[in-house]
């Protein structure tokens, strides 16, 4: 999407830190245009007038202890507006209004992010590289991580497994390193290569090369064991069953 | 034994609103900003980086301050405040207010002043003198426009002490504030309800009980001083 086409907004945010912290989380939010701000309530009077068709405005409604509500009227129907405010009890009058979310403070990214996809077209850069993004690594391709703040090769093939801990990922190496990166577990699932990688459980994925054994548990779910790590860990029982038709497994284990 | 009523009428609905705004305040950004440094700390580069450190700092100071300010509020509004009157050195005082507000000024790109003598002393309880001077300074550097002067100074004119912080930048707008600073007999507390500027009132209070002065002026050059006085 070119920028004639991104979002243009405005954002009226009395409080320095959350405009700050709002602008840096909009910023994976490419589509995102923020055209202009102000912090008073006389600076947004005068921004919403000069920008009164802009298509989207971020809008705390207590600027210095004076009710913003009313600057809404100087906009045009076009425009929607995303309440970001620490008073739950304004929410009910700002849905008189062309409004496509009312968020409490404190803002949280995943908050922003599902705000946001109610304007269609919107998506976070990252979900956009993740689409645009088809192909899968083979298994002796290296991939450019930032560890800790730098930039590292690490061989697909070193991967020993990958454990989903909420948005975060750990990824474990052969040599029992790990480290984590900010992601789910579905986006390695996408790119890791099928022939090597399997998905054991909802916040697993191992790499078959790496399996010493295999035992049957309770309830249809498998024990996987992995070289070099003592603790098994668990198949659910839609993924053994994947495992074992996919594999041709046949006969008891 | 206080009543449902006493209460009520000392923590008024507008005195709540106030506390719960001001408490919620920093700590909105302070989550916000420990989530934004642990989801993007890999891609933020060092500026960003110690810039959102600085305000988690400050944030967190804010949130202290605020906290000792509800402490002392609900002491003063039971009329539970004693203080220990000493000979106070001006200098400590004034650095612990200066490292409440230290974030802020680096933040706000301050042009931060302190000309005290390092032997200078009045008669204070010592931990009402740091919230005072906390409470003044940070409200100073709150209202101050970025990249302006803030200045501390002292002086001594016949038996009276002077302390005086001045910045340039919003003045305390509500007229009633100054009114009411203003005032030498001030007879009634009614002029200035709390929630009015909880910070102010606070500051004033702990000043009256302490026998000292609170003067709160625009300058020529437009700019604010706060200036606490003590007869020595």
């Amino acid at each position: 999407m070119s920028k004639t086409n991104s979002i243009q907004t405005l954002i009226v945010e009395d409080d320095v830190s959350s405009l700050i912290l709002l602008k840096e989380f909009l910023k994976d939010f490419t589509y995102v245009n923020v055209i202009g701000e102000a912090k008073s309530i006389k600076e947004a009077e005068d921004l919403v007038k000069k920008n009164n068709a802009v298509d989207l405005l971020f809008l705390d409604i207590d600027l210095h202890g004076v009710n913003a509500l009313d600057i809404v009227k100087h906009l045009t129907p076009k425009t929607k507006i995303l309440f970001i405010t620490a008073h739950p009890e304004f929410a009910v009058k700002a849905f008189e209004y062309n409004t496509i979310d009312y968020i409490i403070k404190p803002i949280s990214f995943d908050r922003l992010k599902s705000a946001l996809t109610r304007i269609s077209g919107i998506e976070s850069s990252s979900e956009k590289i993740e689409k645009e993004s088809t192909g899968r690594f083979g298994i002796s391709n290296m991939i450019l991580m930032n560890i800790n703040g730098e930039l590292k090769f690490i061989k697909i093939k070193d991967i020993s497994h990958i454990e989903a801990k909420g948005n975060y990922t750990t990824i474990n190496m052969v040599d029992n390193t790990s480290f984590s990166t900010y992601g789910l577990i579905k986006v390695w699932e996408d790119k890791l290569p099928v022939e090597d990688f399997f998905r054991i459980h909802r916040s697993t994925i191992v790499n078959l090369n790496n399996i010493a054994k295999i035992e049957k548990g309770t309830y249809d779910t498998g024990v996987l064991y992995l070289n070099g790590i003592k603790e098994p860990f668990e198949i659910s029982r839609n993924y053994f069953s994947q495992m074992k038709g996919k594999f041709k497994l046949t006969g008891n284990i | 034994m206080n009543t449902a009523q006493d209460y009520k009428k000392l923590l008024s609905k507008e005195l709540l609103s106030k506390l719960s705004h001001h408490s919620r305040s920093p700590f909105n950004g302070l989550l916000g900003f420990s989530e934004l440094l642990l989801i993007n700390q890999h891609k933020l580069d060092q500026e960003d980086a110690t810039e959102y450190i600085l305000r988690v700092n400050m944030l967190a100071k804010r949130a202290f301050l605020f906290s000792e300010n509800v402490i002392f509020l609900m002491k003063i509004l039971s009329e539970n405040v004693s203080p220990v009157l000493t000979n106070v050195l001006l200098k400590g005082a004034i650095d612990y207010a200066t490292n409440i507000c230290k974030e802020e000024i680096i933040l706000k790109k301050i042009l931060f002043t302190k000309e005290i003598n390092s032997s200078s002393a009045i008669n204070a309880d010592p931990l009402l003198l740091n919230s005072i001077f906390a409470n003044l300074l940070s409200k100073a550097v709150k209202l101050a426009d970025d990249e302006s002067p803030i200045t501390i100074t002292e002086s001594k004119e016949k038996n009276v002490s002077s302390i005086a912080i001045t910045y340039k930048g919003m003045h305390i707008e509500n007229e009633t504030v100054l009114d009411f600073f203003s005032r030498k007999n001030n007879s009634s507390d009614e002029l200035f309800a709390p929630e009015n500027d909880i910070e102010l009132w606070i500051t004033f209070q702990l000043v009256k009980i302490q026998d000292l002065t609170l003067t709160i002026s625009t300058l020529k050059d437009k700019s604010t001083r706060f200036k606490i006085e003590s007869k020595n």
